[in-house]
């Protein structure tokens, strides 16, 4: 505590800027970590799920089981302009015959791929923060040190001594600013790399399911 | 319109309030499970030892003077006012010290009881120790640097048998590796295991080296600066040859100086 308390003003400002830092990047983590971690279990599940059932209405009255799962989104999209589409198509003779010729298919992919931006914005939300936290908090310690080695500097000057107790508490002050740096970034850094990866891979999940999911209405509800 | 499912698990805010309480008892932990290091530089006690056979001033902290027969006699130490008493306020013997029977040096024990002073007499005591002190390091110091001279002597080295080598005598060129390889010695340094300089060496008419020129050098550039100012410390204090200019070479390696 008293090394703490005997840093000078700039050195405490940056101490607490560093520490918001930290808070906010592990709170972050926390977050993205339930989040990514329960929409890949949810995928997973709702994947051998949609591979399983044969109509799309089952799926699309089971969806709150894999609620945290973004391949949900993408089908109850896809699903909802499918039934849009078939609603206009209703007064022809076979209502379960989409026209690709008035952009049926294309229209249900523009809503996939509506839905996919969509999620990968909610993934990738506040990863912003942690790559800035990764990449400034050094230089904020570093910052704090810089200033905090020029302050014992001055009162090395001003005591007049040179001896080891004088000179060293004043740097080693100073260097805890550094080390708060490294402290808070470090985390981050390896929190935002970490998601990064896995949010890669629910995109290409992602990506995967759109194809098959126009694939099935292809083959199964477009004529022609 | 995307929708979405609500979420069931904390948001960012509950994540931000963990992260917090979490930041709050790690800072608690490092505050008081003392995990922070603490600066704090240590008052070092001043204490006075005595090197030769002065009395020790602090017992605790100093060197306790030998306790036999072959000890120096010297006045027997102020008793301590306390235990262990910081020097300002160290207690002064009411009277003068008297000195030890036999020789025995009686170094102060840590339980011996302060002599009772009155407070008139203390400025005094205390003149009165500080000069006696004084007196005992001078003479001290004296002897020290007595035994030190005698030991110089005994060690000189010589220019040529007999002589002490601070002196020219016939064998002038025997005197000059006598005075560059003690101030060699001084000077000594080296990187290399075993390195070699030849040089020719010029000394004028009136002492001085004139010249000094390296006709091989050892390869070893420290060693080579060595013997540069091995010969500038020499050549300060060189005797003018008896003919004149005395040209000579020389090989320096680092245990001797020798003629070509």
């Amino acid at each position: 505590m008293g090394m703490l308390a005997s840093t000078g003003l700039v050195v405490k400002l940056v101490l607490i800027v560093l520490l918001y830092f930290s808070v906010v990047s592990w709170g972050i983590i926390f977050y993205k970590l339930l989040q990514i971690y329960r929409a890949n279990g949810a995928s997973e599940r709702f994947m051998e799920f949609f591979y399983k059932s044969k109509r799309f209405d089952t799926i699309g009255s089971q969806l709150d089981r894999f609620e945290n799962s973004p391949l949900t989104v993408l089908f109850k999209e896809g699903y909802a302009e499918l039934r849009r589409l078939q609603e206009k198509v209703e007064q022809k003779a076979d209502p379960n015959v989409i026209s690709t010729d008035l952009g049926g298919i294309d229209n249900i992919s523009r809503a996939l791929r509506r839905a996919t931006t969509s999620e990968i914005t909610r993934l990738e939300k506040y990863l912003t923060f942690l790559a800035t936290t990764g990449s400034t908090a050094p230089f904020i310690g570093l910052f704090g040190t810089v200033w905090g080695i020029m302050s014992a500097f001055q009162n090395i000057g001003q005591s007049g001594s040179a001896s080891l107790a004088v000179v060293a508490p004043g740097i080693a002050e100073a260097l805890i600013a550094t080390a708060i740096g490294l402290v808070a970034a470090i985390p981050a850094v390896m929190g935002y790399n970490h998601f990064q990866q896995r949010i890669r891979v629910l995109i290409s999940e992602m990506d995967s399911f759109s194809t098959e999911f126009l694939n099935i209405v292809q083959r199964n509800f477009a004529g022609r | 319109m995307t929708q979405r499912f609500p979420n069931r698990y904390p948001g960012p805010g509950g994540m931000f309030a963990i992260s917090f309480v979490l930041h709050l008892a790690v800072g608690l932990l490092m505050l008081f499970g003392d995990l922070l290091p603490i600066f704090q530089p240590q008052e070092q006690p001043v204490t006075y030892v005595d090197m030769v056979t002065l009395p020790v001033a602090s017992p605790q902290s100093g060197m306790p003077a030998p306790a036999t027969p072959e000890a120096p006699r010297t006045p027997a130490p102020p008793a301590p006012a306390a235990p262990k008493p910081p020097p300002a306020a160290m207690a002064l013997p009411a009277s003068k010290p008297t000195p030890t029977s036999k020789g025995k040096t009686a170094a102060p024990s840590a339980n011996a009881k302060p002599q009772q002073t009155a407070p008139g007499e203390t400025q005094e005591d205390a003149r009165a120790f500080n000069d006696r002190i004084a007196k005992l390091e001078r003479q001290a110091e004296d002897r020290r640097q007595a035994e030190v001279m005698a030991r110089l002597r005994k060690t000189a080295r010589t220019g040529m048998p007999g002589a002490r080598g601070t002196q020219a005598g016939s064998d002038y060129a025997s005197y000059i590796q006598s005075r560059l390889k003690d101030a060699l010695t001084r000077e000594m340094a080296k990187e290399t295991r075993s390195p070699l300089l030849i040089a020719i060496i010029t000394i004028g008419a009136d002492g001085k080296v004139a010249e000094f020129r390296v006709t091989k050098p050892s390869g070893d550039r420290v060693f080579d600066d060595a013997v540069t100012r091995a010969v500038t410390l020499a050549g300060r204090s060189l005797k003018p040859p008896p003919s004149g200019q005395f040209r000579y070479e020389l090989r320096f390696r680092p245990e001797e100086v020798t003629a070509k």
